[in-house]
């Protein structure tokens, strides 16, 4: 293994650190990136084998996989736990693949609503890197949707289903809002991915490779035009000099040995929860706080969305655990801000699809509806593929006691510090939890449901983590500059959604991956002044 | 050595009687499914069930105290449920891994309209979705917050 100098050292394989290596390997510059995790082969994803909907080694929260890729996160004192997953594709190898942009006011929520902050950036400048990252993870969906502004689409959208078709009835019935959801997910071949089986599970894998996991569709590009991707080794720190800049990082290898590795940039893409956790783990004499953290605000201002999830149960059949779990159709009914509600901005009500025959009756069983004995099999029947559900995606603020912290106790598998989330919902937040859960009943009351759950908030997971290295103009209120750049290291430079304002109410990854495509593009428009 | 073999030596004779006799209680036979007692099943539950000998064999000898044999099944199902405070583990874990091996198996999966033991490869036919559906909501014009700079 070389350990020669690069141009570009790229931390993290996921959904953002793969958009920015692909966007900066048209330079021709030196560019390396390191990824704790592996390569992950389809064939061993869950779906492909019995047993599918119970195994942990790709379960969507880390304390659950516990493989030493996966670093310890203490979230026991947060309502809302924290999903990733460690390889090469990141967290986009277990997102649901449902691929909402930001809105427009997204990015001006003080000055419309009085709350949050304003993003340095707009929709306007981050639209033609929304449009160029649906090429290449390939969109599915119906354009037309008067809830957000018009983009093209690459693929005809996901079907709706039984379950999809009676609650999009549900809405009708309400006169509400929804539309079929912009889905990264091969509805028909593209780009060397073969068309979507409706496997179901894509939160465990798509085994079939229809789902737009980048380390199917940025980095086999990247890799071809010359980025060298290395994984299994996880970087401990980041290093610097004595004039403040980034010299490159320190990291272990798959064995435990550690090495140096020296780069002219550093790029940090290890989402919400791993970029604060490796900043603030790059101590030295010139930034004893973590680096990049002149403003105290590394690993502040968490965000992780306001969940609302209600079940409905059908008294029918509705060929629930058939198609993408996550993709099928959204309502943006609630999504900006109305004076007449008690909290400001909105939310956006998304259809979860059901379980299959082990996933039904594990549910069942907690839940105390699956007896034992001559009953069972009834019990069963009443649930099995009759009940699906809403969840609503809310903007939860930022508010700086949120936090990603060190553990004070826990380390990975390399004697790494590991992190603790403190994290509450906000009045505004609860707010908007409670109005849309009821919406969530009146939505499958109108669909001719027999019953809904109560509105479950607490426990529920995110792997939406947003905030925690913000952009913005003033250094005190920032970490990073309106293109990414650390204020005060000159040649660090933070890509993924810890540079988010604002979280928006809806899944992040569309517009991180755009914010990537969009910080690539502006380094290389100032190489000969990128450190000045 | 398999390991159904290796598994079958982990509990003695009456506690594998007894995993049977819980097995059948908790889920019986049905017109078109078998009982989780089912031999075939029996095997993969006890495989499950082998790397849990520490929770499992405690809740087993308090179990096998009970006079069972004269009651009706739903009089032992109560009496059995009698122990789930003692022994929360014990039941978490043995109708967990019951369930896992029920639903998996594919008889049963075969008289849930399930025809394969995992989605890929062969997937699942979604009937097309008549997007006449939408015709309402094609008609309303944008709602999205358009910005003073036109966004």
């Amino acid at each position: 293994m070389s350990n020669e100098p690069v141009d570009v050292l790229i931390i993290g394989a996921g959904a953002s650190g793969a958009a920015v290596a692909w966007s900066l390997a048209d330079t021709r510059m030196k560019i390396l990136c390191l990824e704790q995790g592996d390569w992950v082969n389809p064939a061993n994803y869950p779906s492909a084998g019995p047993g599918y909907e119970t195994r942990q080694d790709f379960a969507i929260r880390p304390n659950d996989r516990q493989l030493d890729v996966d670093y310890p996160i203490d979230d026991d004192e947060s309502p809302v736990k924290v999903v990733n997953f460690n390889g090469v594709g990141g967290g986009t190898i277990l997102y649901m693949a449902h691929f909402p942009r930001f809105h427009p006011s997204d990015f001006r929520t003080r000055t419309l609503d009085g709350v949050g902050e304003d993003w340095p950036i707009d929709y306007a400048t981050l639209e033609p890197y929304f449009a160029e990252n649906d090429r290449m993870m390939g969109v599915a969906g119906l354009a037309g949707d008067p809830g957000c502004p018009p983009k093209a689409i690459q693929l005809p959208p996901v079907p709706l289903g039984k379950l999809g078709e009676r609650i999009a009835g549900g809405f009708n019935e309400l006169g509400w809002h929804w539309w079929p959801s912009e889905s990264a997910i091969a509805t028909e071949p593209y780009d060397g991915r073969d068309r979507c089986l409706n496997l179901g599970p894509c939160s465990s894998g798509c085994a079939q490779g229809a789902k737009a996991s980048t380390d199917i569709t940025y980095w086999p590009y990247a890799i071809r035009a010359g980025v060298e991707l290395r994984t299994r080794c996880r970087v401990r720190e980041i290093t610097v000099d004595k004039k403040g800049m980034a010299t490159g990082v320190i990291y272990y290898d798959e064995n435990g040995i550690e090495h140096e590795q020296k780069a002219a940039v550093v790029i940090v893409a290890c989402n919400g929860v791993g970029t604060p956790r490796l900043l603030l783990n790059s101590v030295s004499t010139a930034f004893p706080d973590g680096i990049a953290n002149g403003s105290g605000l590394v690993g502040k201002n968490l965000m992780l969305h306001a969940m609302a999830v209600v079940q409905g149960q059908f008294d029918s059949r509705i060929d629930g655990f058939m198609g993408p779990i996550g993709c099928a159709l959204w309502s943006k009914e609630f999504y900006e801000t109305d004076p007449l509600r008690t909290f400001k901005r909105g939310y956006t009500m998304e259809i979860v699809r059901g379980s299959g025959p082990s996933g039904t009756a594990l549910n069942g069983m907690m839940m105390g509806r699956l007896p034992w004995g001559s009953e069972h099999h009834a019990a069963f029947d009443q649930l099995f593929d009759k009940a699906g559900s809403i969840c609503a995606v809310g903007e939860d603020l930022a508010e700086e006691h949120n936090t990603v912290t060190l553990d004070p106790a826990a380390v990975d598998s390399n004697g790494i510090p590991a992190v603790k989330i403190s994290y509450t919902l906000g009045e505004n937040s609860q707010k908007m939890i409670e109005h849309a859960g009821e919406r969530a009943k009146e939505v499958f009351n109108a669909a001719g449901a027999i019953a809904t759950s109560p509105t479950i908030s607490s426990g529920v997971s995110s792997g939406h983590s947003m905030g925690t290295a913000r952009m913005g103009t003033d250094p005190n209120r920032s970490v990073v500059n309106e293109w990414g750049r650390s204020h005060e290291v000159k040649n660090l430079f933070v890509v993924d959604s810890s540079v988010f304002v604002t979280s928006a109410g809806v899944n992040p990854t569309s517009t991180l991956q755009a914010v990537s495509l969009y910080i690539a593009d502006s380094m290389k428009k100032r190489l000969a002044t990128l450190f000045d | 050595m398999s390991d159904i073999l290796a598994s079958d030596r982990i509990y003695t004779e009456n506690e594998r009687a007894l995993l049977t006799r819980l097995c059948d209680l908790m889920i019986p036979a049905s017109e078109d499914r078998p009982s989780a007692a089912d031999p075939e099943l029996f095997k993969d539950i006890l495989l499950r069930l082998s790397t849990h000998e520490s929770v499992l064999k405690p809740a087993l000898a308090s179990l096998a105290t009970l006079a069972l044999d004269k009651l009706a099944a739903s009089e032992q199902v109560a009496l059995i449920n009698q122990h789930r405070e003692a022994y929360p583990l014990f039941f978490q874990i043995f109708e967990s891994q019951v369930i896992q091996a029920y639903y998996a198996n594919s008889v049963v999966l075969t008289s849930l309209g399930v025809n394969a033991p995992s989605p890929y490869p062969g997937g699942y036919d979604v009937e097309e979705t008549d997007w006449s559906l939408l015709d309402p909501v094609k008609g309303r014009a944008p709602f999205y917050r358009v910005l003073e700079s036109g966004e």
